[in-house]
């Protein structure tokens, strides 16, 4: 859904803290205690290894099929029998951290829909104290961005269909006239996300002043409120 | 003890002079520019067929970005562009003509690119407009629909004083560019984009006009020889027709 937001570098720091938690837990419990760094270089090199990268929901995950890390270390110690049961367990917690990553990355779906829902403009602009317009094609008018009507229709702003085809059609097939209109002539700049959404963009503003065409990594959303957040411009 | 000591002073000292040297050699500031004699004499060195005669102008863009137009012996007008590097002032591109041309003197920052020109007097432009375009078109894939808007922008110049000249990227270009790279890199994290338009569908074109608003072909500031001496990052500025604007 979007690449780094909030929620990934949460889900992220949990995941780490997992895994750390694991090795403190079974640091504790031993009585003939290991170097802690090189406990905690076992779990990093028993992270390593094969994966194939995955999309799942926009959501990218490294899924591992070989513990590359594990065989490594387990070779590396093929002669020290005694040392390897005591490190042996860490090694598999790395091996585990990345599935420890997957779930949590899966978990940022959920959450990332309830927080940063997709449907709603207001994921997109959430604040208009800056905002401005800027006219993109010659056929949109000198007019400038009424900013209050703007923030006021954010929430009330209903997600249409876009319908990419049909609008394309709709304006080149008209050989006479010179003059082409342009649905979306301008866009809108300097407004604000919702905190912590990630959300970098485009968003086009239709020739009526009503339509909103916010266009993301994720995908394209077209939001139509009832009043026009043009004005004429002021001098 | 001591030879230890030594040691260790020695190779504190030497880190230090390399550290030194690098700093002198890649992070200076720069000198003065050089006179518009010596600026001559290098492009001739460099690139004899630019045939420098005349020093037009020295065209401060930043502090390590300078554009220097020229007229040849043969009363060609021709364009070198000069950049602080490893320590001195180098012509990193020199061309015998001197169509349009965007330069991007930061590859981090697209919006403080320049646009730079020297218009050959013959070919009696008068006026020129600058486009910034993307054309319309859509994707339907899954079932999931994508408009993409024509973005058409328009900058107007006039050449009556002079026909060199530089026009820092407009800033409404330059607000719609830096959205428009984001998105492009936001939707192709593991790329990496060598233009000054990640989203490759935007392109910039220029018209020149003459004093009765005709369109011309600027035969004698076209199709020059170019010379590329360093490291530099430019894009093509078309030529367009009516035709190709909305």
């Amino acid at each position: 859904m979007v690449y780094s937001n909030v929620v990934t570098i949460i889900a992220t720091i949990v995941a780490w803290l997992i895994i750390g938690g694991l090795v403190l837990i079974k640091h504790k419990k031993l009585q003939d205690k290991p170097k802690l760094w090189k406990v905690i270089l076992i779990v990093i090199v028993g992270m390593f290894s094969f994966t194939i990268n995955l999309n799942f929901q926009g959501v990218s995950m490294r899924i591992p099929i070989l513990p590359l890390g594990v065989l490594l270390l387990m070779f590396a110690f093929r002669n020290k029998g005694e040392s390897w049961q005591k490190y042996r367990i860490y090694a598999w917690i790395g091996f585990l951290g990345q599935f420890i990553f997957i779930l949590t990355s899966l978990l940022t779906i959920p959450v990332n829909s309830v927080l940063y829902p997709e449907e709603e403009l207001s994921t997109y602009i959430a604040n208009t104290h800056n905002a401005n317009i800027i006219q993109t094609h010659p056929s949109g008018e000198e007019y400038s961005l009424n900013k209050e009507i703007l923030s006021k229709q954010i929430k009330s702003m209903k997600q249409e269909s876009v319908y990419s085809e049909q609008w394309y059609q709709e304006l080149t097939v008209n050989p006479d006239s010179t003059k082409v209109n342009e649905r979306f002539p301008y866009v809108v700049i300097d407004t604000l996300p919702k905190w912590g959404s990630g959300f970098e963009g485009l968003i086009y503003l239709e020739k009526d002043g009503k339509g909103l065409l916010v266009s993301t990594a994720a995908g394209q959303y077209y939001f139509r409120g009832e009043v026009s957040v043009l004005m004429e411009e002021q001098r | 003890m001591t030879k230890k000591k030594i040691q260790v002073i020695l190779l504190s000292g030497v880190i230090l002079v390399a550290l030194f040297l690098i700093y002198w050699f890649y992070f200076s500031k720069p000198t003065d520019f050089p006179s518009d004699q010596q600026l001559a004499k290098e492009i001739n060195q460099i690139f004899p067929k630019a045939d420098v005669d005349t020093i037009q102008d020295t065209i401060i863009l930043d502090s390590e970005h300078v554009f220097v137009p020229f007229v040849s012996s043969n009363e060609e007008y021709g364009s070198s562009y000069w950049t602080w590097e490893k320590h001195k002032w180098k012509p990193v591109y020199i061309n015998t003509v001197g169509d349009p041309l965007v330069w991007r003197i930061d590859s981090k920052d697209p919006s403080s690119s320049f646009i730079v020109w020297n218009i050959h007097p013959r070919d009696n432009v008068n006026y020129m407009r600058f486009y910034m375009i993307r054309d319309r078109g859509y994707h339907i894939s899954y079932g999931i629909h994508t408009y993409i808007p024509q973005i058409q922008m328009e900058k107007q110049l006039s050449l009556k004083e002079q026909g060199y000249g530089v026009l820092k990227l407009p800033i409404e270009w330059g607000n719609f560019l830096t959205r428009a790279n984001r998105l492009a890199k936001a939707q192709n994290p593991n790329v990496t984009f060598n233009s000054l338009l990640p989203d490759a569908s935007v392109y910039i074109g220029w018209m020149p006009y003459n004093s009765d608003d005709e369109l011309v072909f600027p035969e004698n500031s076209v199709n020059g020889h170019g010379f590329i001496n360093g490291d530099i990052e430019t894009d093509f500025v078309r030529l367009l027709n009516e035709i190709d604007l909305e």
